[in-house]
């Protein structure tokens, strides 16, 4: 185990290496100067650009500007942003809103996955698991902008049960309606996993074996059920939380949420490299995290899986 | 046998269990199909029975149904399931729930898929003794003051030893300057959660210990639930019972998956023990030791055991009473020996022809007499005609080592799978390759099919080494050696029609045009007694033995020379495996083929073999003609696999049942 994890950690390297330089040399094609876009309509002088391209070493050829932005990032300096704020203090104060965001997200698919799917699978091709099957499938096919949209104008704005957009207030009222939307089509998701594997468990020979023990029929359906038909769907809920976790671009942006996603959204309107390089690595390190754990979890939750 | 410890309400003249005029049906898309059609049964306390038939003649839908575990869509439709005088048929689920595991326990069949794989063996366990209130700290408490009387019963009792006890009495031993050698025979003997009071003081006296009786009574005093299902395990005939119950499944062999589940069956001590084909998936020897432990340890508890086999030879060996059941009815019941020495129904009378067990101690026993044998065997094949000796597959020095890979880097171990083996196979004769699982008899074969390389050796087919050959040659060496696998379910392609699958080593061989592929496809099934118009079907649209035929059908599409058959019928019913026998040494005699048998199964091996190598861990321990294997075997290992062939102890005289 210890030895999976180190050499995994150490796959790493290559992953953020590779994944910086694209994304570094990604911004740098980008077509414009920022510097000039920085001046707007009248434009700066070009002593005072000439400056700016030298304190962002603008001037200087693409392999050493990625190597400085490397070795600043190695001794924890995310660098400025064009607002002369760190990036990392805009990190700061972006993250917590994603991370609350995103558990609030996860819990509700999960539970509401998990617990529909479980029903669905024990009364396969009922009514119930029929309805959900077909909600499913709505959640699945519509564009995330769309239940988006619609939920903000019916419940923020028509029903006012929560307000329409976040901004600066950050609170579990406001952020349940973003969470639902966020957690929609993951909720299908997962409810059709666990709905498949809980129908596929229940008729496996060891559940028949357990029943013939003498378990009671919840014991058999808690134990012997569900806890085999949750390897498959923590695999999937863990590969969502990397991507919870990475800020959501589209669903941030409708509700006006301050976190990750915005922030990225922003930097990029605005041509600001460094900050987008940043970000971006950042949530490259996070979802590299959270797949180790997710993959170290797996082994626990199935004990036939031996890392080596 | 002490049967003294059976529930008092047990009166030997009441049935346990009884069945009347029981119907059981399942709903399927093509409409009702009756699966149990009016079976009655009737089993004492402490009786054994064995229900004997082949695949879907109901005899598992039937045990499943007392105890309700029908799968799907079976209900019962009709008649009446009494155990101890109470009616099961329309129970309510909490009296069903009660019966389970309590009364009734059930060793399912296959050990491989019985157990959860994400619990550890005792956990599973101790659900059992859980669920079924056997909870041995309470019973303890209960027992304290009931000490005096329950300390000469001889067993029966919950008092156990416990872990902490047995270190007491251990170093209670030691103090009182007993030997070494003698505290630690008394160590193995001990077994934590199975050892009871009285059986204690025993050892210890054989210890060499006078006031055992005191230490007993001051330190057995009742095991957790974990020493418990250590007992468990311990009487079901697993070592290290102890450290074995933290693993998990997949770390346990097929042998002790099984020892583990009798172990879970029993737990509560039921009154009844179903056997659903306790052992079919295992090797004979390790099916021996579990059935004859099985054995002692139900007539111990004084439980009545049900047997749900097709191996007739099994049945009467572990069963007073026996049962055939053919197409959903009983055709015929009664005491084991009986039916074996006299079968009155036509269908029983086939099953005991059949049965490979039997007809592999009817050769014994014949040869025994000094009867000649030719006329026992299915049809031997008439190896006059292919006198000159040449070997058609030479194998030399076979090896071939597997890289197992460790925890960590550079950890690795290697796995000599074969063993430098040399056998050869003469030209229009049968070599049968015999082996546990594991002893390398699949490795080998793979090497031979020219499938798997070998590691050092050679193939030498025909005189040329298999395994320098490359593209082309390779490819025509394909044509000559054929194979025939086990699993008739997975070695046909679903998505093919059995026209497509005839014909598609022809195709690939470039044989003819369509036209004559096609004369080909109906001339092969009907080489394998199969109707031509079964050419338009699906694999999913044929029993087993059918399935079987076309795997044959297109082992010979390419007209071979040698055909490999790995297990080729062990996954067949009785019945069908002599027919595909039969149809094998027909064949053999017509075409002059040459067999490469690869099986666990000695008893088929009497039946179809001219040459038997017996392989062991890679090696092959011990080889000659089959008479001489089968009469006087030097190995060991060979005699235990021997002895091992159900129905060793039955007495069949050496006369052939009409077949």
């Amino acid at each position: 185990m210890a030895w999976y994890a180190g050499r995994r950690l150490l796959q790493m390297i290559p992953v953020f290496l590779g994944a910086t330089l694209l994304i570094y040399a990604m911004v740098f094609l980008l077509p414009g100067d920022p510097i000039a876009a920085l001046g707007g309509e009248r434009g700066l002088p070009p002593a005072v650009a000439e400056q700016l391209r030298a304190q962002y070493h603008l001037d200087q050829p693409f392999l050493v500007q990625y190597g400085i932005y490397l070795r600043n990032l190695l001794t924890g300096d995310f660098g400025m942003s064009f607002s002369r704020r760190p990036v990392a203090d805009l990190l700061a104060a972006a993250f917590p809103t994603t991370v609350k965001l995103a558990a609030m997200t996860l819990v509700i698919e999960s539970v509401a996955g998990i617990g529909v799917g479980l029903w669905a699978g024990i009364r396969k091709g009922g009514i119930f698991d029929s309805t959900f099957l077909v909600i499913s499938l709505v959640l699945i096919a519509v564009p995330i902008f769309v239940i988006g949209f619609a939920g903000q104008v019916l419940f923020g704005v028509k029903l006012g049960w929560v307000p329409a957009t976040v901004g600066s207030n950050v609170s579990f009222r406001t952020l349940i309606l973003p969470a639902i939307v966020l957690a929609s089509a993951s909720f299908a998701y997962i409810l059709r996993l666990t709905r498949t594997t809980v129908a596929e468990n229940r008729t496996a020979d060891h559940v028949r074996t357990a029943t013939a023990k003498g378990l009671s029929t919840g014991r058999v359906m808690r134990v012997h059920v569900l806890r085999n038909s949750l390897i498959p769907v923590v695999t999937f809920i863990g590969t969502d939380v990397g991507a919870l976790l990475g800020g959501a671009v589209v669903t941030e942006g409708i509700f006006n949420i301050p976190g990750v996603g915005n922030l990225l959204y922003s930097a990029i309107t605005r041509h600001e490299a460094p900050t987008i390089v940043s970000v971006t690595t950042f949530l490259v390190i996070v979802y590299l995290i959270s797949n180790l754990i997710v993959d170290l979890l797996y082994a626990v939750l199935d004990p036939r899986i031996r890392y080596a | 046998m002490t049967t003294d410890n059976a529930p008092a309400s047990t009166d030997p003249a009441q049935p346990l269990l009884d069945v009347t005029g029981l119907e059981v049906s399942f709903t399927t898309s093509q409409g009702v199909v009756q699966a149990v059609r009016g079976v009655d049964l009737t089993i004492y306390p402490g009786q054994s029975v064995a229900i004997v038939g082949e695949s879907g003649s109901g005899k598992s839908t039937l045990a499943h149904a007392v105890i309700n575990l029908l799968p799907g869509t079976g209900t019962i439709t009709g008649g009446s399931i009494k155990f101890d005088g109470r009616e099961l048929v329309g129970a309510s689920k909490k009296e069903i729930i009660d019966l389970r595991g309590r009364k009734i326990g059930l060793v399912p069949q296959d050990p491989m898929s019985n157990l959860n794989p994400v619990w550890r063996i005792g956990f599973q366990i101790k659900e059992a003794l859980k669920a079924n209130g056997v909870d041995t700290r309470r019973r303890r408490q209960q027992l304290t003051d009931a000490l005096v009387e329950i300390e000469t019963t001889p067993s029966g009792d919950d008092l156990y030893l416990g872990s902490a006890g047995k270190k007491e009495l251990l170093a209670a031993l030691r103090q009182a300057g007993v030997a070494e050698k003698a505290v630690e025979k008394a160590e193995a003997a001990l077994h934590v959660g199975s050892t009871t009071r009285a059986q204690a003081v025993g050892i210890l006296e054989q210890a060499g210990l006078r006031e055992a009786e005191a230490l007993a009574a001051e330190h057995v005093t009742g095991a957790s639930p974990t020493d418990r299902v250590a007992g468990l395990l311990a009487e079901a005939g697993l070592g290290d019972a102890e450290r074995r119950a933290r693993q998990y499944p997949h770390e346990f062999s097929g042998g002790m998956r099984q020892r583990a589940l009798i172990a879970m069956g029993l737990a509560a001590r039921p009154r009844l023990l179903i056997a659903d084909e306790p052992t079919s998936a295992l090797d004979v020897t390790v099916q021996k030791t579990i059935l004859d432990h099985l054995g002692t340890l139900t007539a111990e508890l004084g439980a009545a055991v049900l047997f749900i086999t097709h191996d007739l030879g099994l049945a009467a060996e572990r069963a007073e009473h026996l049962v055939v059941m053919y197409k959903g009815k009983i055709v015929e019941s009664g005491p084991s020996r009986q039916i074996l020495r006299a079968p009155r129904h036509p269908y029983t009378q086939r099953l005991v022809a059949a049965a490979p067990s039997l007809a592999s101690r009817r050769i014994q026993s014949a040869h025994a007499a000094g009867i000649e044998t030719d006329e026992l065997l299915a049809s031997h094949a008439e190896s006059g005609g292919h006198k000159h000796a040449d070997n058609v597959v030479e194998v030399k020095d076979l090896t071939k080592v597997f890289r197992i890979r460790g925890s960590r880097p550079g950890t690795g171990t290697d796995f000599t799978a074969v063993d430098q083996i040399s056998f050869s196979v003469a030209r229009g004769t049968t070599l049968a390759l015999v082996g546990e699982s594991g002893s390398g008899k699949s490795t080998a074969a793979n090497m031979v099919l020219g499938l798997l390389e070998p590691t050092a050796g050679t193939v030498e087919f025909d005189g040329v080494d298999i395994t320098s050959l490359r593209g082309k040659e390779a490819f025509r060496f394909r044509r000559r050696i054929q194979p025939v696998f086990q699993n008739p379910y997975g070695s046909l392609d679903p998505m093919f029609s059995i026209y497509r699958t005839i014909e598609e080593p022809l195709r690939v061989h470039q044989v003819g045009d369509a036209k004559a592929r096609e004369k080909r496809v109906r001339e092969l099934l009907d080489m394998v007694a199969l109707p031509s118009t079964m050419m338009r079907r699906f694999p999913n649209e044929l029993s087993g033995g059918q399935r079987q035929r076309i795997a044959v059908a297109r082992a010979l599409a390419l007209n071979p020379e040698v055909i490999v058959l790995d297990e080729a019928v062990s996954a067949l019913d009785v019945l069908v495996q002599a027919q595909v026998l039969t149809l094998l040494n027909d064949l053999q005699a017509e075409l002059g083929l040459s067999y490469l048998f690869i099986t666990h199964d000695l008893a088929v091996v009497r039946q179809i073999a001219d040459k038997v190598c017996v392989m062991q861990n890679g090696r092959i321990v011990e080889q000659g003609s089959t008479d001489t294997i089968f009469d006087s075997p030097e190995q060991e290992y060979t005699r235990e696999l021997l002895a091992a062939i159900p129905g060793a102890s039955l007495d069949i005289g050496p006369q052939v049942p009409a077949a």
